[in-house]
């Protein structure tokens, strides 16, 4: 297959979610739109062109590259690996964040009978706050910020960090980092365990207000649009299925007695950046701009940092393809370049090899020293929000606003976030998206270079990661140790109180840190809590 | 007449990565094949027990967080112990190619990965 069957320029073309697109664009395509309402100079509501005024003079966006696998101690030799290769946070901080395994995402112990399979496998786990010391080992906790992506047992690994800090003597306030925390994200694609949607939310909300108190700047909820992207969503649904939810999280909060400027300030998102390059541009400044005026116009925010969309970034996993690997250094770097040309935060780039497996520390050093080529050689961090005013840009800012919006009153008429869910309204949406993507590369209406066009007979393959085959043994081990050197009736105590608690509706997160400090597990306290709340069965629903 | 292929699509352990196999289960049913789809979080266990009573041609697993050879290992077992030696088994997923022998050579007739046209998986399937 070649060249010779290209399209002919006068066919239709779409974004890749489908918003139709003219030849070019014209100063009349943008007649409506009132500069200071509706875009505003960076650093200005609302927002739209990004938060700093600055752009990235002040604090280049973090370098938070995403790893995890094997014992502690080898997810810790990792991150200093990356720290050596130049990974750094804001303020020359530094910067790690970690993936969960199965097991614990579904808030098992290594050593229960379904974690069998996934110990360490996709990422770490942390069972106890023995495990946490090894994991943090040679970082200074009062000077790192660390991104915990977990979110049912979240609550309980921020627990564990925090009873860590207590130990190391280290102060609270100094605590830096996200925990992801979304009683959401789990109900759909990249679906774990958790808890029926009330109890979920309650479980939620005791984090962020809590933290809110006792650990002021830490992010203890991390606004997922990713994931659901990475399961078939579509860019305008990415963005509006990841903020509709929030609305009922700070409505919990504010159950709880606190205000919108205490918990939202902490709030972070988490978004893709997949390789329809304007489109992406598009959802983000688009998004900057909605949620501004959501926390402004119905929560009534006072603190301008409630306002500002802080952005975690990574690269598209799902678009890096099996075949010629090394191609995907290409994408990654495309992707990573309209990031920062968004204005993002923080990010963590894609390795070349994940269609393959974990990433090979060759492939994360690549992956990580094409964010430093775009800080260094592009000379992208000079000026903020580069796109702003070109006419295609905010034309497409417009659009994306629209759908986002169209999203958004739907998932409200139909009486919330919660009810879309339980409808089945969200998982069918992103389902058929997700179909509908997988034919066009099917109908080769979509090519991608190496599996449907340009494909090479033999396929250039790379030397892949491998794993520690004695992970769960050790792991096992290691808690068979812990559980036999504890004071049981100490730790039984704990557990009784957390359920008695639980039942109720006092907070959770001291008695989790009082349990961490005794040697109780993330698994056994996620039992209890399973045991009260009950556990909620996924739906599987597949695209009609 | 020759009756339907039928299938059993599963996810084994605790990887919550459905995207693919949705896209599979639907795709197999549109091409006439019968999709017994089990879904998320299912046990060697669970999957076999279906394949008895559903009275299943093939068996297919996805696999995302690297899992495959324990999975495999058991499920193979499991089948064997209870006299589906000659099941059909197929793999799909993140699996490095270098695995993808010792799969074979443990019963997995042949394993997918990404990018693989889903006609040829459908082919695999009304052959197997």
């Amino acid at each position: 297959m070649g060249s010779g069957e290209r399209k002919k320029s006068d066919e239709m073309r779409y974004t890749s979610s489908g918003i139709p697109l003219k030849e070019f664009y014209r100063p009349d395509d943008n007649g409506n739109i009132d500069y200071d309402k509706e875009r505003g100079d960076p650093g200005h509501y609302p927002f739209a062109r990004g938060i700093f005024p600055a752009g990235y003079r002040k604090f280049v966006w973090q370098n938070s590259m995403i790893s995890g696998y094997g014992l502690p101690e080898e997810a810790n030799q990792r991150q200093k690996y990356l720290r050596e290769k130049g990974a750094s946070g804001y303020g020359g901080q530094d910067s790690i964040n970690f993936a969960f395994d199965n097991p614990c995402q579904n808030g098992y112990d290594c050593d229960h009978p379904l974690s069998k399979y996934e110990v360490g496998t996709g990422g770490i786990f942390i069972n106890s706050i023995d495990d946490a010391e090894k994991l943090f080992d040679g970082f200074s906790l009062d000077r790192l910020n660390v991104g915990l992506i977990i979110d049912t047992p979240g609550p309980i690994i921020l627990a564990i960090y925090v009873a860590l800090a207590d130990k190391l003597s280290v102060s609270r306030s100094k605590l830096r980092g996200i925990v992801c925390n979304s009683p959401w994200r789990r109900y759909y694609t990249g679906t774990a365990l958790t808890f029926p949607p009330k109890h979920a939310l309650r479980v939620a909300a005791d984090c962020i207000t809590w933290a809110a108190r006792e650990v002021p700047n830490f992010n203890t909820y991390s606004v997922n649009g990713y994931d659901i992207r990475e399961g078939g969503a579509t860019a305008a649904q990415e963005m509006a299925f990841a903020i509709a939810p929030t609305i009922e999280v700070i409505e919990a909060c504010q159950a709880m007695g606190a205000t919108v400027d205490d918990v939202v300030p902490r709030f972070n998102f988490f978004l893709g950046f997949h390789n329809d390059f304007f489109e992406e541009i598009a959802k983000i400044r688009a998004g900057r701009k909605i949620w501004a005026s959501l926390i402004n116009e119905r929560f009534k925010a006072s603190n301008t940092k409630s306002s500002w969309m802080k952005i975690h970034l990574q690269t598209s996993g799902c678009t890096l393809t099996a075949q010629e690997p090394l191609n995907n250094i290409s994408r990654v770097a495309i992707q990573a370049l309209g990031a920062v040309m968004s204005g993002v935060q923080s990010m963590s780039t894609d390795s070349y090899d994940e269609a393959i497996c974990l990433p090979t520390e060759e492939a994360v050093r690549v992956a990580l020293k094409t964010q430093k080529i775009i800080e260094h050689e592009s000379g992208l961090t000079n000026v903020a929000d580069p796109l702003g005013g070109s006419y295609f840009t905010e034309y497409l800012t417009s659009e994306m606003e629209k759908r986002i919006r169209e999203y958004l009153t739907k998932i409200e008429e139909m009486g919330g976030y919660l009810t879309a869910l339980e409808n089945g309204f969200i998982e069918q949406e992103v389902a058929a998206s997700a179909l509908k993507y997988q034919n066009e590369i099917e109908e080769r209406k979509r090519i991608i270079v190496g599996v449907n066009e340009y494909v090479e007979e033999e396929n250039v393959s790379v030397s892949p990661f491998e794993y520690n085959p004695k992970v769960r043994d050790v792991a096992s081990k290691r808690l068979r140790e812990l559980r036999d050197n504890r004071d049981s009736k100490k730790v039984d105590k704990i557990l009784a109180r957390l359920k008695q608690t639980a039942e109720g509706d006092g907070s959770l997160m001291p008695l989790y840190i009082e349990a961490a400090k005794a040697g109780a597990t993330m698994g056994e306290m996620m039992q209890v809590l399973k045991d009260v709340f009950g556990v909620y069965q996924p739906q599987n629903i597949l695209a009609s | 007449m020759k009756r339907k292929k039928r299938i059993l699509l599963a996810k084994i352990g605790l990887d919550g990565h459905d995207r693919g196999i949705k896209i599979l289960a639907k795709k197999m049913s549109d091409a006439g094949i019968e999709v017994v789809y089990l879904g998320l979080f299912q046990t060697v266990e669970s999957v076999v027990s279906t394949a008895v009573q559903e009275d299943v041609d093939c068996v297919g697993i996805s696999i995302l967080d690297g899992g495959q050879t324990l999975i495999a290992a058991d499920l193979m077992g499991e089948l064997k112990a209870r006299g589906l030696d000659n099941m059909t088994v197929f793999f799909g997923g993140i699996i490095p190619e270098r695995e993808r022998p010792l799969l074979q050579e443990m019963g997995v007739k042949e394993v997918f990965g990404p990018g693989t046209p889903i006609e040829k998986i459908i082919d695999a399937v009304r052959e197997g």
